[in-house]
């Protein structure tokens, strides 16, 4: 796995125009997580680095909505934590959450239903847009529901990302709490590595704007 | 909670198990088992809890011991508190000696003594007079710190306005004590902030847009952005301007 390109605080509100008081107001309004703080001992002494693309995009988005919401909001927004919404199966399909497709599949697979609580959207938020690159088959698809109903909770909110291994055409699909290195035998190739929050937050975006 | 009839009252000395109550009222001496759950906590005189404290109102005149942690609206002390997990107030009201195993977070700190706090500690509003020990970093949009009695160690400052001074009240009391070593003093490892004021700190880097250095200090390091100042009375070995 390639590191990732780290920022130097000094560096990030030079680019991006913000103060000490904004970042550090920020931080403890949970805009931006606390595992994103990355202390590093340099020449002069101790610094603090950042996940470069991550906090760009994050600081990025927060100055484009702070005008529009609030603080806790915004927090709320960012905050791993499942939001507490339902929506209707028509609301997904016209807002475009999701593909009509996919919502059937889910439906195919749990029953019907006609409310989607945020967890179930999340889960079939993430399938769509794993068929959509195709990586991923349909059949393989129903590993993430699996995975997701059983041990989703059990982050309780942490971080985590979503793997999905293949070899020899069988595919594997793990869950696992981020930040965490992980080598695979050489048959065996990741396929699918993506950081769950990101698509909360994205979710929660598209909710949001409806 | 408010129809819980409930109330624990203790006079004298007791044990008892913990729940939740309307009121709770201890004079004298109380162990408490378990957590407590409640709209008012008073304690005058002592009280060991052995699980954590959720309440809107915790006023202690006296001393109480914690092992878990501690959730309020308003914690007011007048004493001594011990808490060996973490704090969570909007009001944090200091008359004496707090100290928290685990991290503090509140909207409004203030008052005179003595805090430690081993891990972090953020607030909207950090003021205190006294003496601070901070074990990782002290974050506050606004942070104001009187030195007083004993030196102060803050591992990592952060915030937007942040001004450090020496407590007048020590002025009298120097005056007085006139051959007293120079004490009351804070030690950091970092300081950043928008508007920095120092006093008797030293620190290795003190970073911000508009800084001030006043007397007794001895950095390291200073960046600024737009303003620097500096005390006569003050060491600064290195500063940069950032542009």
């Amino acid at each position: 796995m390639v590191e990732e390109e780290l920022i130097s605080k000094k560096e990030l509100l030079e680019r991006t125009g913000i103060s000490y008081g904004q970042l550090y107001r920020w931080k403890r309004k949970k805009l931006i997580p606390e595992e994103w703080f990355i202390r590093k001992s340099t020449f002069t002494g101790q610094e603090t680095f950042f996940p470069k693309e991550k906090i760009l995009a994050r600081i990025e988005k927060i100055k484009q909505m702070k005008d529009d919401l609030s603080l806790d909001e915004l927090a709320n927004m960012f905050s791993p934590n499942p939001a507490a919404i339902t929506l209707h199966k028509d609301e997904i399909i016209k807002r475009n959450i999701v593909s009509e497709m996919s919502l059937q599949f889910y439906m195919e697979q749990k029953g019907e239903r006609h409310t989607f609580s945020f967890t179930e959207l999340l889960q079939l938020y993430i399938l769509d847009q794993l068929l959509q690159t195709g990586e991923i088959s349909l059949e393989e698809g129903k590993s993430v529901f699996d995975v997701f109903e059983k041990y989703y909770a059990a982050f309780q909110g942490r971080s985590c990302e979503l793997l999905f291994l293949r070899k020899m055409g069988v595919a594997i699909c793990l869950l696992v709490a981020s930040g965490n290195d992980v080598y695979v035998e050489e048959k065996a190739k990741i396929i699918v590595r993506l950081h769950v929050p990101t698509y909360v937050e994205q979710l929660k975006l598209m909710m949001s704007e409806g | 909670m408010g129809n819980h009839v409930r109330h624990l009252t203790v006079n004298g000395s007791a044990l008892t198990s913990g729940g939740t109550f309307h009121k709770v009222t201890i004079r004298g001496d109380a162990t408490i088992n378990g957590d407590l759950w409640c709209d008012r906590c008073k304690v005058f005189g002592n009280a060991d809890v052995s699980g954590n404290i959720e309440t809107k109102l915790l006023n202690i005149f006296g001393q109480a011991n914690i092992r878990g942690n501690v959730q309020g609206e308003t914690i007011k002390l007048l004493g001594e508190m011990n808490i060996r997990g973490n704090a969570a107030a909007s009001d944090f009201h200091l008359r004496g000696a707090a100290h928290v195993d685990g991290d503090v977070t509140g909207g409004m700190i203030h008052g005179y003594g003595e805090m430690k706090v081993s891990r972090d500690c953020e607030a909207d509003v950090f003021s205190v007079t006294g003496a601070v020990e901070i074990g990782n970093i002290l974050n506050a949009e606004q942070v104001e710190l009187y030195l007083h009695f004993a030196d102060s160690r803050i591992f990592e400052i952060g915030g937007k306005t942040i001004r450090v001074k020496r407590s007048k009240a020590l002025n009298i009391l120097h005056f007085l004590k006139r051959f007293a070593p120079d004490s009351a003093k804070l030690k950091a490892e970092m300081i950043e902030g928008d508007d920095i004021y120092l006093e008797h700190t030293k620190a290795k880097i003190v970073r911000g847009d508009r800084i001030i250095i006043g007397p007794g200090c001895d950095i390291d390091l200073v960046e600024y952005h737009t303003s620097f100042q500096q005390d006569e009375k003050a060491i600064v070995k290195e500063k940069r301007k950032r542009s």
